[in-house]
């Protein structure tokens, strides 16, 4: 345990824009269960090993903090978005058979079989994307022009919300996911705007369905009877909304930085295509700005982790990038190995909800890595790496624009 | 250079073999060797990374994204896809043995 180890503060500071807190290694060989405090003032526990992580949230007694669990609050003064706020939690169910009917009802749109059908329309609307970026000249924002504007056309197409509307989605995540940026005013009204957009949303679909995902989640649950009930429809596609695009349209981001900050990365793809699969992989396992708290676990009753009794009522973060770089797991970890496999990194998490979009952020992924190294191979970072600036106050991590020339 | 997680990350029955196996380029094959594969149907949470891994051997029910096995006893060119996904999958339903 760690009673007699100074506090460590979330989040833990970075050399460099693409690089891990330093304290990570520190943490893992000598205090792998951590006392930490949050931006809150209230203090949780930080696990940083591969196998506590992996077995933690594979374990079905424990999920995310619920609205009623005592948990730490990540941030102050209850500005904290849905993400980082219990009290503006959704109504689906975090944990046991309702999480599994529900991620069983919605998993089926998202199988790999399903995601690889996706594919063609990815890959034209990246080369669509690329084009116009292309025209408007170099350099360009990769971020801006790919990075975003891509997961959100699949995910709009996916639940059948118009992708126009994708600067309001945007807000809304990044409030949604506040930990700082936003004031509690902010945080709230934008939840009650996103709240009725998806309300309204909802009942033209039902007016006139079509093919997408929330119609057909209407059509299921008016059939069976025992499909997701209004509310959870509507908490479903903003989940959805928010889970579908905020993170693939970073990770883009940092794959391309991360790829770009050594070039004989992007030589080695440009020389091997077929790396892109463990290549995307390899990139999802070293991203070290996933986000400065984890995934968060709330324990309901004593947990016994690395020999010590976590007492029930204790916040745990898990820090998946720390885990990620494990060397009890992973052969040099701080090394980015284009051709490692098999590679059971944690950045999906793990267990009964490890992330559920998972095949479809792959190969989003793989679409967009495939056809920038087809159409721009002689793209270049525009600044150098240590000029990339990283994301501040929300809980998930990413860079704010990515600048590339070709 | 291509490098294998240490032993405890693959959540398989077989990780000492695995071990034992591995080396750069994968698992030397034995002439014959068989594998035997079992899916654990509660614990799947259909993330799907066994259908991305090993398309030939997993894929996933239409109705709940739940893994279906298509091949029990995979052929010895599908055995490295096959310990991929079983070493990847976020839920560790996958176990591998020896006949």
């Amino acid at each position: 345990m760690s009673q007699n180890d100074p506090t460590v503060r979330l989040p833990l500071p970075t050399d460099g824009p693409l690089d891990p807190p330093p304290e990570w290694e520190l943490l893992r060989g000598r205090c792998p269960v951590a006392t930490v405090e949050l931006p809150s003032g209230d203090t949780g526990t930080l696990l940083t090993r591969y196998d506590h992580i992996k077995a933690l949230l594979s374990d079905p007694r424990f999920s995310r903090p619920a609205p009623e669990d005592d948990s730490a609050r990540i941030a102050p003064e209850g500005a904290g978005g849905v993400s980082t706020n219990s009290g503006m939690s959704l109504s689906l169910q975090s944990n046991g058979e309702g999480h599994q009917r529900w991620r069983r009802h919605v998993g089926k749109y998202f199988t790999a079989r399903r995601v690889t059908a996706l594919r063609p329309g990815m890959e034209e609307m990246a080369e669509t994307l690329i084009d116009a970026m292309v025209q408007s000249g170099s350099p360009a924002d990769l971020k801006a022009a790919l990075g975003f504007p891509l997961p959100v056309y699949v995910i709009c197409n996916l639940l059948g919300a118009p992708a126009e509307d994708r600067d309001r989605f945007s807000y809304w995540s990044d409030a949604f996911l506040n930990v700082s940026r936003y004031s509690v005013a902010e945080t709230g009204a934008a939840h009650e705007d996103f709240v009725t957009y998806m309300s309204e949303l909802i009942a033209a679909k039902r007016a006139e369905p079509s093919e997408d995902l929330i119609s057909t989640l209407i059509e299921e649950s008016r059939a069976e009877g025992e499909g997701l009930t209004d509310l959870e429809l509507r908490d479903t596609g903003m989940a959805l909304l928010v889970a579908g695009h905020e993170t693939t349209a970073n990770m883009i981001g940092k794959m391309v930085a991360m790829l770009l900050a050594d070039r004989t990365r992007w030589d080695s793809l440009l020389a091997d295509p077929s790396l892109i699969r463990t290549a995307v992989d390899e990139v999802l396992r070293s991203d070290a700005n996933l986000g400065g708290y984890g995934v968060r676990r709330y324990l309901t009753e004593d947990y016994e982790v690395d020999g010590a009794v976590l007492p029930g009522g204790t916040t745990v973060f898990c820090g998946l990038s720390a885990a990620n770089r494990d060397e009890r797991v992973f052969a040099d970890p701080d090394e980015m190995d284009l051709t490692r496999s098999p590679n059971p990194h944690l950045t999906f998490g793990a267990g009964a909800h490890s992330c559920l979009g998972q095949s479809l952020a792959r190969t989003e992924l793989q679409v967009v890595l495939e056809v920038l190294l087809h159409k721009l191979p002689s793209l270049d970072l525009a600044v150098p790496v240590a000029r990339l600036r990283q994301i501040e106050g929300l809980t998930v991590g990413g860079l704010r624009e990515v600048p590339v020339r070709w | 250079m291509v490098t294998r997680p240490a032993e405890a990350s693959v959540p398989t029955d077989n990780a000492a073999d695995n071990a034992a196996e591995g080396t750069a380029e994968g698992p030397i094959q034995k002439k014959g060797a068989t594998m035997k594969v079992t899916v654990d149907e509660d614990k799947c949470c259909g993330a799907g990374s066994c259908v991305l891994a090993a398309p030939d051997v997993f894929d996933q029910r239409d109705e709940d994204g739940i893994v279906v096995l298509l091949d029990a006893e995979p052929a010895e060119d599908q055995h490295a896809a096959v310990r991929d996904a079983a070493a990847v999958c976020p839920a560790a339903a996958i176990a591998l043995s020896d006949v």
